[in-house]
């Protein structure tokens, strides 16, 4: 559409003497842009932000770190030792003392000394700084299945003898590693919910689009139907949900479901706001224009409307996302949340919201927020890169 | 285990029901008048102090010293929940009370009891001159208005009072004059004394007949109309609101109607959303040695706070004076050691009366057919049993502190069972698999267990969620259970829908609980682990209800030594002699060996209590129940601030 619609600004901008519209900033390859397509064009943009740039990697790198989870995490995320309840974080330091005295580079992190306090009903840790604990890259540790299916042994990153502890992030209250949960949680974290956001946008594009490109008849029933939608009382419907769904699926197929309900109710607010961005375009002149063109009506609203509303869109979705991963443990109370034995950064959090993790295990709150608020960042500049870039109307 | 002599309780309890009695003696001086009630006296709005309290008020001894008048007591209620804590503070006045110790039953709205030597027949004498809060007489009249016209009335509370059964037959009332009345049994009721007490189960000290009468239609004709005028549905409906025998919550949430507790509600829960108030009842028929009128704290305000944390912090910062529901567990023990300076508290111990700290429950009596044989196979229960490593669970959920044991009598009492407490405890995967192949040869792809029709032997424990402790064990149970073959999970849910599924449901796999008697006086009254003698033993629902009705729906007839220990139990309901009564719960006990229904982790530890450091009289240690109700028993009146 863009290509189509406004290839003067385009030519314009290539010439580096050209007027102050041009999109495009000096240093770009005149020749490439010039013949470019919408695609090319908001990939450049896009990449012309860093910042963009950046939180796009840090994506890319959760959903690596997601699907490599039992590869990357140190060790299994239920596995628990009951010596290392509360643990402390450990430091990774390279020089050891090395046997003729010196100092000789060996990567360890320190042992504990654990006390048992039984007034106060705690075991109390000190970092024991004479306790070596090897650490490497690739070893041995215990066993998993990738991906549930390749039995394998060997980790990323671990001590050399599995039976020592490494807990680089601390341990929780029934002494698992922190490190490992968070790795394992970014897979659920970073996966299921969005499904459901993917179903709500989908959604709520296909029927907005239509409501506003028709109009008429067509609007109303649309527009009666989401109201009907709309006034659907959720709680009560998720209560039936609870009682309806059969208590011999996992609690993750549970969500699963569950988000895609939700995400049957959730499209109504988008549709709403693209069929109003429908009504406002569908009298444009590139629209009549590409009618008068022969093009059918899929073509003018998939091709020509559709893309002008690309960075609303984004900014929709990029808002969805965050809120989906807060919100998994919120359904819990009703048995249809995601809850222990299930790790997600969510039950992460719900685990550390207590008084005794803030004020004697605070890792276990620190951590899993971060993980969470790079997530919601990365998405929201990632998001506003993307929209930036596809908006061809910025100056 | 410390003074809590448990092994006293059947005899001491029987001793008192048989022997006029009464412990307090030495109430000699001029009784005193509270200074905030003096206005008042003055004023002309209330009768003198003598004219006030009965004739032989109760003389209670206050556990460290005398105390002074005045002062708040600042506690607090969480959420919109349960109001039944209530009772455990202000609201414990059966006609005879725990003793402190709960080494058996003390007098106490009745000043006097005695029992035939069949246990069929018991006389009680209440205090004569004793007073509602508003000043009304106390007399058999309520009494015989609570038995006559409440639980013998057609249609009203229908539930619970099951310490006026023996025999299957109700209990009979009969007033001799205004204060003498005799329960009558038509079969022996050796327990009764000591049931009467338990938590809030005596109904009769709290129906007023001069308020209660209003809504009644035997002393109202328009008492449908005038309730339907209300809004209720019918009498019935406004007549069980006002009552509060049927609710906990509504009990508390009336302020209107008079009581004969320490406190009485003046804000009640529910009129408004940050706090309810209790103030000094002035009829109160209680008093110190030396004559001072109980109780000693003029009001118990309740904060209304939103969630345990929150109740947590305002402990730590000293804002309630003592607390041992909802914030005292095993996690929040360091957080709180550490607060005790800042929030100028101390400890108390509560003694752990308690079977388990969790006991698994399979569901005996399942509706699927392949589940409910597979469920009642001892060998599976003790198969599961050994495949837990229960130091681990130990080490990691109670930092060590605790002893193995399944569901049991504890060591110290004389009915201890070593088979009983032992048996299956000792952590052996490779047994349990040999036992496991016997049963379920088959295994599918993952190493799951096949049943005898191929469907993977699935095991879903139903929890409730509030429960911390439950949800740590099984975290860590689950892969233990897992790597014998058993897919056994955990659901978790709120306690609302648990009590749906679990409490009222049947379709259940398993769940588990605690609770339940282990020694004395509370292993007698509640042996549900022992034999599903009531509703609280979820592991066979069905059987429980054939015990209690062979006819009723859902009622499944048990094997043949169920049914037998399910006997025995008649007979220590019915005999009167306590060393009989230890003897056939020695069998009782024997058989649950046998029979091994359900399995647990250790024996529970003992909890604790937050107190603050100016509240003088709190017993250092006491009995944890919900029966005892504790610290009620204790006698909470007698609480001052220094």
């Amino acid at each position: 559409m863009l290509a189509g619609n406004r290839p003067l600004v385009s030519s314009l901008a290539s010439a580096e003497t050209g007027p102050a519209v041009s999109p495009l900033k000096p240093g770009a390859s005149i020749a490439s842009d010039a013949a470019a397509g919408q695609w090319t064009l908001i990939r450049h943009r896009f990449f012309r932000n860093k910042v963009a740039a950046f939180a796009g990697c840090i994506i890319l790198l959760l959903y690596l770190i997601g699907a490599f989870a039992e590869f990357l995490a140190p060790g299994l995320p239920n596995a628990s030792r009951p010596q290392y309840t509360f643990a402390p974080p450990q430091r990774i330091s390279f020089f050891a003392p090395g046997a003729d005295g010196g100092r000789e580079f060996l990567p360890h992190v320190k042992g504990y000394r654990i006390e048992i306090e039984p007034q106060a009903l705690r075991r109390t840790f000190v970092i024991d700084e004479n306790k070596v604990i090897p650490i490497g890259f690739f070893v041995d540790g215990p066993a998993y299945r990738l991906w549930g299916l390749i039995p394998m042994t060997t980790h990323l990153m671990g001590p050399l003898d599995s039976r020592e502890p490494m807990y680089l992030l601390g341990s929780d209250r029934l002494g698992r590693d922190l490190l490992s949960r968070l790795i394992y949680g970014t897979r659920i974290s970073m996966s299921i919910g969005l499904a459901g956001v993917a179903i709500s946008l989908t959604l709520g594009i296909v029927f907005g689009a239509i409501s506003g490109f028709y109009g008429g008849w067509v609007d109303t029933v649309i527009q009666r139907v989401i109201e009907i939608v709309s006034a659907m009382p959720t709680i009560p419907l998720w209560l039936g949900l609870a009682a309806a769904i059969p208590l011999t699926w996992s609690p993750l197929s549970v969500y699963f479901v569950v988000t895609l309900i939700v995400s049957l109710l959730g499209w109504t607010g988008l549709a709403r706001e693209v069929r109003g961005r429908f009504f406002a375009l569908r009298g444009e002149d590139f629209v009549t224009a590409a009618r008068l063109d022969g093009s059918r009506e899929r073509r003018i609203i998939f091709r020509h409307i559709l893309p002008s509303l690309t960075s609303h869109i984004l900014a929709v979705v990029t808002l969805a996302v965050p809120t989906m991963i807060v919100a998994e443990t919120s359904l819990s109370f009703l048995g249809v949340g995601l809850k222990p034995p299930v790790v997600s950064w969510g039950v992460l959090l719900q685990d550390a919201q207590n008084v005794r993790s803030v004020a004697t295990a605070p890792w276990l709150l620190i951590w899993p927020s971060l993980a969470v608020v790079t997530a919601v960042l990365s998405f929201n500049f990632f998001g506003d890169g993307l929209r930036d870039a596809a908006d061809p109307y910025d100056s | 285990m410390p003074e809590f002599t448990r092994r006293n309780f059947l005899a001491a309890g029987t001793a008192a029901a048989l022997l006029p009695c009464f412990p307090f003696h030495g109430f000699a001086a001029e009784p005193v008048e509270p200074d905030v009630l003096k206005s008042l006296v003055e004023a002309g709005k209330l009768p003198p102090i003598a004219e006030r309290l009965p004739v032989n008020p109760m003389v209670v001894k206050p556990l460290e010293r005398i105390g002074k008048h005045g002062g708040d007591w600042n506690s607090a209620i969480v959420g919109g929940g349960s109001l039944s804590m209530l009772f455990r503070y202000q609201a414990y006045e059966p006609l005879l009370r725990y003793a402190p110790d709960w080494s058996g039953v003390v007098p106490n709205v009745a000043e006097h009891y005695e029992g035939n030597a069949e246990a069929t027949e018991f006389t009680f004498r209440l205090r004569k001159g004793m007073k509602w809060s508003d000043g009304a007489p106390f007399t058999t009249e309520d009494i015989m208005f609570w038995y006559e016209d409440i639980f013998s009335y057609e249609g009203l509370n229908d539930v619970g009072q099951n310490h006026l059964m023996a025999g299957g037959k109700r209990a009979r009332f009969e007033a001799v004059d205004d204060v003498t009345f005799k329960v009558l049994f038509e079969k022996p009721n050796g327990l009764f004394p000591l049931r009467l007490a338990w938590a809030n189960d005596d109904q009769t000290t709290r129906a007023p007949k001069h308020y209660l009468k209003q809504f009644h239609p035997k002393y109202n004709p328009k008492a449908e109309e005038e309730a339907k005028a209300k809004g209720a549905s019918g009498w019935i409906q406004l007549f069980q609101r006002e009552a509060g025998l049927v609710v906990d919550n509504e009990f508390f949430q009336n302020s209107r109607r008079p009581v004969i507790h320490a406190w009485k509600m003046t804000v009640a829960p529910g009129e408004t959303t940050d706090r309810a108030i209790a103030e000094r009842n002035p009829y109160y028929w209680k008093v110190d040695p030396e004559g001072n009128q109980l109780p000693y704290l003029d009001r118990i305000v309740y904060q209304m706070v939103s969630d345990p944390q929150v109740l947590l912090l305002k402990v730590m910062q000293g804002e309630i004076d003592l607390m041992d529901q909802y914030i005292a567990t095993p996690a929040n023990r360091a957080v709180l050691y550490d607060a005790q300076q800042q929030g100028d508290f101390g400890f108390y111990t509560l003694n752990s009366t308690e079977t388990n700290e969790m006991v698994f429950q399979l569901n005996l009596n399942h509706p699927d057919e392949a589940k409910r044989k597979l469920f009642n196979n001892r060998d599976f229960r003790a198969a599961l049993s050994m495949s837990l490593d229960r130091q681990a669970i130990i080490d990691t959920v109670f930092i060590g502190q605790g002893t193995i044991s399944q569901p049991a009598i504890r060591p110290e009492d004389p009915l201890y069972n070593e088979r009983l407490a032992t048996q299956f405890t000792q952590y052996d995967p490779d047994a349990a698999n040999t036992l496991l192949d016997t049963i379920l040869p088959n295994k599918d792809g993952e190493g799951f267990r096949l049943d005898e029709n191929g469907r993977r032997v699935t095991v879903i424990f139903e929890i409730d969620q509030a429960r911390a402790t439950f949800l740590d064990i099984f975290q860590l149970a689950l892969p233990m259970f897992q790597a014998v073959g058993v897919d056994v999970q955990m659901r978790t849910m709120d306690r609302s829908l648990w009590e749906v599924r679990v409490r009222q449901g049947i379709e259940y796999d398993a769940t588990a609980h605690r609770f339940g008697g282990n020694g004395g006086i509370a292993a007698i009254l509640d042996p549900r682990y022992f034999l599903p003698n009531t509703t609280e033993a979820l592991y066979a629902k069905g059987w429980q209800l054939w015990y209690r009705d062979p006819s009723s729906s859902g009622a499944i007839e048990p094997p043949q030594p169920v049914r037998e220990a399910l006997a025995l139990y008649d007979q220590v309901l019915g005999s009167p002699d306590p060393e009989e009564q230890k003897r056939l719960m020695a069998q009782i006990l024997e058989s649950a060996a046998d029979q091994f229904y359900v399995f647990g982790i250790c024996l529970p530890s003992d909890s604790y209590g937050v107190v603050r450091n100016d509240m003088v009289n709190v017993a250092k240690t006491m009995p944890n129940s919900w029966g005892y109700p504790t610290p009620a028993p204790a006698n909470p009146e007698t609480f001052f601030k220094a």
